[in-house]
């Protein structure tokens, strides 16, 4: 197969690095920040946020 | 995005139901009455019987083409209340009643409040419907803008309405706030939060370059609302605000929730009281007519609709935007804004009207994110992929398994009835950071975490996480625990055996523990050590009960020194004679979980993919066993993190394949972690073959036969995602060379038999 791969570059997942975050300020972090993450763990829950759509401005 | 089949168009998954086109305020800034579409003057003032059905068929007809598994229906106005319950209540039977079961629908309301009373609550309770509620702050904020014909205020009924909904939160979906920015930000901010919504948002006003806002200064808008934003992160984010978790969300990557920024595509048809399509609600301000389409529900199906020039304009992404947005640095987050505020002189391909407040107040929120994501180099991925990893690329998968479970940590506290654990592990944290991530990192906290979003169990143990760091810590704490099966189990510390009950008080001073007013006795972790290598001997955690064969009790310490020995042994022979795993094992195996025999008294071992960094294994009869059961669930863990972090193939094809080891058909992924746990299985028998030919020469040729058989069939899959094509390479790269090695006769004749 004729294919080039890239050996140099790294990929990037969705799994952010929170190793340097406080957990003080994580606690404050909503579903937009940890939602990528736990998204990877649990595609299927209610506990973590849905991917969005360009939702109607005129309502909440 | 999912674009429909041949068609090529987007379906709809928003709809905005016009039941009323009239109002009872006469707010001067409201684009349905105030701007330049004048379209409701000719239009019923309700939707009738006949339009509701025939708009619930068109959706449902829609939801069943796509195959929708989740759509939006907002019920709006004009006001939406002056239709009654009634109608309101008709609109979510007809649409309940028509659209599939597999489909949610998530059936909203937004309203001034004015009219909200128990008759309009209990209908949306018995329907499933939830309420935003329009209030611009404070009011004196409010009363600029909201305001009755006669020019009394609307504010005390908001509230009222507001206050009604926080009596059943379950219906009290959120406030929106047109921004004005002579009201005094922060006023609006603590009137909008004192209410405590869900969540809120921020309208930037309808304006266009051809009628711009208010603007007493250049950038006006970012001011007001960078005051409020700095306020709402130092309160620590009291309430969800959409448009600031939207320029979060975008600058990390994710999806805009509104579509006043972003790139997303809209997918979004208003239908009006007489039924007819139209465009986003917001066009009206453009010019007379402009959000017209010339569909009606009678006539043209919402795939007609799909495909009208007006609603692809609003699908185009960066590509469709002007020259200036392509170019900005901000323009993942901003996409140029609101379609609606772009327009000038009968065009939209300009930035918006709001760019320079736009571009400031992203820059602004986007300071200080710097966040990262996870990655992995391409040569470690290789690495790993071939069947190995040196300790530098287990460890990159041990750093984002801790995101992982600090990620986790978080969203089980939001479960949890009190902040004690919370606040002790953030003293951990402040104190001795070390021992609450040395905490973490044990592998069952991620099982009990996932069981408890999942609804599998609760948030209790939160408080024995908390108070296992507080012990390695050294610090003094007393709170109350989790008592599984007459134990407190601190993982990583040690258990209190002989507690009554389901909870108790725990007490640490100096490093001691102790429970408050009773007995137990306490039992500190035991580890495995070989040379200066060690794991936990984990025999105690109540959530270690994840493997395939049951876990064995508390080990006697006559037991325990049995597998000190047996681990001694195997790991010894590890490092001699697999030095090439050896080096990923040291940087990621932390734990070992004796299970029970087989009665068959076959081997028994397993990993489980939520617990990281563990093996578990019935003890094994002799040492070369335990390394070859070490080295073989060790590959599945490290293959389940790598799938924590990438899709290695679609998980949406349930297509099952054959597995040369197993009688039974495989999913992918089944069948994707037993090639790669078997190629690290051909590799030892190929390495034993040297120490002790028989059974490993068979076994070498038993097992490489089966593993390359089994990796054409995942290369064959056309399941695999490129990444996922890249890594089954790399196992074909490893075992290619071992094909051509040579066999005895006997054990290729054995490879025969098969
Ligand atoms: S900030 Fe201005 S130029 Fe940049 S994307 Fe937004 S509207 Fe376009």
């Amino acid at each position: 197969m004729n294919t080039t791969e890239d050996t140099s570059a790294q990929i990037a997942s969705e799994v952010r690095d929170l190793q340097h975050v406080p957990l003080a300020q994580m606690k404050t972090y909503g579903d937009v920040e940890l939602g990528a993450t736990l998204r990877r763990l649990m595609p299927a829950s209610p506990d973590v946020a849905r991917v969005a759509v360009a939702a109607f401005n005129s309502s909440i | 995005m999912e674009w429909g089949g041949a068609s090529g168009i987007l379906p709809f998954r928003q709809f905005v139901l016009k039941v009323h086109s009239r109002c009872d305020l006469a707010c001067d800034h409201c684009y349905v009455y105030e701007h330049a579409d004048q379209s409701w003057r000719g239009r019923p003032k309700m939707m009738s019987s006949d339009t509701i059905v025939r708009t619930a068929e068109r959706i449902a007809e829609h939801v069943r083409r796509h195959d929708l598994k989740q759509i939006l229906v907002v019920m709006h106005g004009g006001e939406p209340l002056l239709a009654g319950p009634d109608v309101l209540a008709e609109v979510a039977t007809e649409l309940r009643g028509r659209i599939s079961e597999s489909c949610d629908l998530d059936l909203r309301i937004h309203t001034n409040g004015i009219l909200l009373d128990d008759r309009f609550c209990d209908t949306f309770a018995a329907q499933g419907i939830t309420v935003g509620v329009s209030l611009d702050g404070d009011r004196l904020a409010n009363d600029r803008h909201r305001r009755y014909a006669d020019g009394r205020t609307s504010y005390p009924q908001a509230v009222r309405a507001v206050e009604r909904l926080r009596r059943q939160p379950e219906l009290y979906a959120g406030l929106l706030c047109t921004i004005d920015v002579a009201n005094d930000p922060i006023a609006v901010y603590e009137a909008l939060v004192a209410l405590r919504p869900p969540r809120i948002d921020f309208l930037l006003p309808h304006a266009t370059w051809d009628a711009p806002p208010p603007r007493p200064s250049a950038t006006a808008y970012a001011d007001w609302l960078i005051t409020i934003f700095d306020r709402w992160e130092a309160d620590g984010r009291p309430v969800a605000v959409r448009l600031f978790d939207s320029i979060i969300a975008t600058t990390w990557g994710g999806a805009s929730l509104t579509e006043a920024i972003g790139l997303e595509p809209s997918n979004l048809i208003v239908i009006e009281t007489d039924g007819s399509y139209e465009l986003v609600d917001s066009l009206k301000v453009v010019h007379d007519g402009a959000p017209a389409t010339g569909h009606h529900v009678a006539n043209e199906s919402l795939d007609e609709v799909a495909a009208h020039p007006g609603v692809r304009a609003r699908q185009g992404g960066l590509e469709s935007l002007a020259a200036a947005c392509r170019a900005c640095p901000v323009v993942t987050s901003c996409g140029g804004g609101l379609y609606t505020h772009r327009y000038r002189a009968g065009s939209f391909d300009n930035p918006s009207v709001f760019c320079a407040d736009l571009f400031k107040l992203i820059v602004h929120v986007r300071e200080g994110k710097t966040v990262r994501a996870h990655a992995l180099p391409y040569d470690a991925i290789d690495a790993i992929a071939g069947g190995f990893g040196e300790a530098r690329d287990v460890g990159l998968l041990m750093e984002s398994q801790q995101s992982l479970r600090r990620a986790l940590i978080v969203a089980v506290r939001a479960k949890a009835a009190d902040e004690t654990a919370w606040e002790l592990l953030t003293r951990v944290e402040e104190d001795r950071p070390e021992m609450l991530d040395a905490v973490l990192a044990h592998p069952y906290i991620r099982v009990w975490a996932i069981g408890c979003l999942e609804g599998g169990g609760g948030p209790a143990h939160l408080a024995n996480v908390a108070a296992a760091a507080a012990v390695r810590a050294g610090l003094d704490a007393r709170l109350q625990v989790e008592v599984v099966d007459g134990r407190v189990h601190l993982p990583t510390a040690g258990t209190l055996t002989g507690v009554p009950g389901d909870a108790a008080t725990l007490v640490i001073e100096n490093g001691r523990v102790r429970l408050d007013g009773q007995a137990a006795t306490w039992h500190p972790v035991r580890h495995l050590t070989s040379g200066g290598f060690s794991v936990l001997l984990e025999d105690s955690d109540p959530y270690r009960d994840c493997h395939q064969w049951r876990p064995l009790p508390r080990l006697s310490d006559a037991e325990a020194a049995l597998w000190q020995e047996s681990f001694d042994q195997a790991w010894q022979l590890i490092e001699r004679d697999f030095p090439s795993y050896a080096t990923g094992l040291s940087a990621g195996l932390t734990t070992i979980v004796p299970l029970t025999a087989a009665d068959s008294g076959h081997d028994v071992s397993s990993a489980a993919r939520h617990a990281f960094g563990a093996v578990a294994a019935a003890l094994p009869p002799d040492p070369a066993t335990f390394a070859l059961l070490i080295i073989h669930e060790f590959q599945h863990v490290k293959l389940g993190a790598v799938l924590d972090m990438f899709d290695l193939y679609d998980e949406t094809d349930r297509r099952l394949f054959h597995a040369p080891w197993r009688e039974d058909l495989r999913p992918l992924e089944g069948l994707l972690q037993g090639t790669y746990a078997h190629l690290a299985v051909t590799d030892f028998w190929r390495t034993r073959r040297h120490i002790d030919p028989e059974p490993a020469q068979s076994q070498f040729a038993h097992w490489r036969a089966q593993t390359a058989e089994a990796i054409e069939t995942l290369a064959e899959s056309k399941a695999l995602t490129p990444l996922g094509e890249r890594f089954v390479r790399r196992m074909r790269d490893s075992i290619a060379p071992w094909l051509d090695e040579e066999i005895s006769e006997a054990a290729g004749a054995v490879r025969a038999g098969g």
